[in-house]
């Protein structure tokens, strides 16, 4: 009976490590799929001055397909006046993310200048938040890699640690 | 309210929008149309309406602020302002279904040519009319059998050109008679769709008017071609080469008489070759503000 009582507690101790590590993890990797976003605007809007709407439908990207935000974002379609559709969107998408505050209100920021002014005007102010998620990419991907570990050492340790206890 | 205005009081804001439909609600219908909608930062909204300006106040002056200016061409562009940087570099932006909007700010200059637009101080917002009936008149005079002869329509702004330009293209290009038309439609102002969805006219739309005519002649073999606002030297050059193949040319120009037309080097050139039949002076009178036309035969000055 304690062997198993032991034996659970080592394994949800375990599972609360990597499920603290994936979160770290997810972070990292919604940092990049905007980075990328942020990235294929800047070119859309350099190359071709793309209509705001047409960016959206033709960028394709795994994660931001699997938390809403790109249907969020072609789901503003259907409205009547198409108007601030990517901060309507990330407000939709933001209880699932597990980004931090601070990326979370570069992005915001960023759906409060797209397609508001000149394609002059919006490459350099693109210029600086490509930079600033670039950091703050860095950073989320430095932690999930540091982090990831520590929590599952942690979860590891402290299961094993019960789990001997109880035996 | 026609559906012209209607939908563009969706985009503006919504105290601007309510004081235009009490003033549209208080008119009579004779007058109950805007031709244009001006938005003024931190200075009083007016609508151009019956041959007059009316600023809008119903108990208090409407006002704009920087915020609700900058979020209505947000709005009017689809969140898009970049894809119409070209065209804000020259002051305007053209939307679909006719309408264009000229945009006002602080110019961002380098070697006297404009390179963007910051702090948006004015929009206005010229609203198309598609109007039906409105050329038979005009188009008795310059159709003969199966001929079309060349004219240039003049007027001071605002009393018509582009939408009686718009009727003479839609009429030539529909029916049971219909040509082959080519329409130069710089700046997007001409087509709009309830008015062309059974014609045959070829649009070329945002392109220059000079390369716009040559293109047309060469490769639509048009048999009329109409452009709007005509007067730089580009266009005179490719209206006089245009003019070897034969094709009559449906035109305007801004002008108060004929005399004042002709005095232009651009436009004398073109009356010089022959290129127009007739110069025809356009006004909106009586109480219906239908056109009148005065037609100026330029054979007879030959003669």
């Amino acid at each position: 009976m304690k062997l198993a009582g032991g034996a659970i507690i080592f394994v949800f101790s375990v599972l609360v490590g990597l499920i603290l590590g994936e979160r770290k993890r997810n972070a990292s990797r919604e940092c990049a799929a905007f980075l990328e976003l942020f990235r294929y605007v800047r070119g859309q809007i350099s190359c071709f001055d793309t209509p705001t709407k047409l960016i959206w439908r033709n960028f394709e990207n795994a994660v931001l397909e699997k938390n809403g935000f790109l249907k969020a974002l072609a789901d503003a379609e259907s409205e009547e006046i198409y108007f601030d559709a990517f901060s309507r969107a990330f407000d939709v998408t933001e209880p699932s993310l597990s980004m931090s505050g601070e990326a979370e209100n570069l992005i915001r920021s960023f759906g409060g200048v797209i397609g508001k002014s000149s394609s002059e005007e919006q490459l350099s102010v693109i210029d600086r938040y490509i930079s600033q998620m670039s950091e703050i990419y860095e950073k989320a991907k430095a932690e999930a890699d540091r982090d990831g570990k520590l929590y599952l050492t942690m979860g590891f340790s402290i299961g094993a640690a019960i789990f001997i206890l109880l035996l | 309210m026609e559906q012209e205005i209607k939908k563009i009081l969706m985009y503006l804001p919504r105290h601007t929008a309510e004081k235009i439909s009490a003033l549209l609600a208080s008119e009579p219908s004779s007058t109950r149309y805007i031709t244009e909608i001006r938005l003024h930062c931190r200075r009083p909204t007016s609508v151009s309406m019956g041959g007059r300006n009316i600023l809008l106040f119903s108990g208090e002056t409407d006002i704009c602020t920087y915020e609700e200016i900058a979020s209505t061409l947000a709005k009017l562009t689809e969140d898009s302002v970049h894809t119409y940087s070209e065209t804000l570099k020259e002051g305007f932006i053209s939307l679909e279904g006719g309408y264009r909007v000229g945009v006002c700010g602080s110019a961002n200059t380098a070697d006297e040519r404009i390179k963007g637009l910051y702090d948006l101080t004015s929009l206005c917002i010229r609203i198309p009319r598609a109007v039906t009936g409105v050329d038979g008149a005009f188009i008795s005079k310059i159709c003969r059998q199966n001929i079309i002869d060349s004219a240039l329509i003049f007027s001071p702004p605002g009393v018509g050109k582009t939408t009686l330009v718009r009727a003479v293209a839609a009429s030539l290009s529909s029916g049971t008679s219909a040509r082959r038309v080519s329409v130069i439609d710089t700046r997007r102002e001409i087509y709009i769709y309830d008015m062309f969805k059974n014609s045959i006219a070829d649009f070329l739309s945002g392109y220059p008017r000079a390369a716009g005519i040559e293109i047309a002649t060469r490769t639509l073999a048009p048999e009329a071609v109409i452009c709007d606002e005509i007067g730089g030297a580009d266009e005179a050059r490719a209206i006089l080469s245009a003019q070897n193949t034969g094709v009559p040319l449906i035109a305007t120009a801004h002008g108060d008489s004929a005399a004042d037309i002709a005095r232009r080097p651009n436009i004398k050139a073109l009356l010089d070759a022959g290129v127009f039949r007739y110069l025809v002076g356009i006004r909106r009178g009586g109480r219906d503000g239908k056109f009148e036309f005065d037609f100026t035969d330029t054979r007879d000055n030959e003669r």
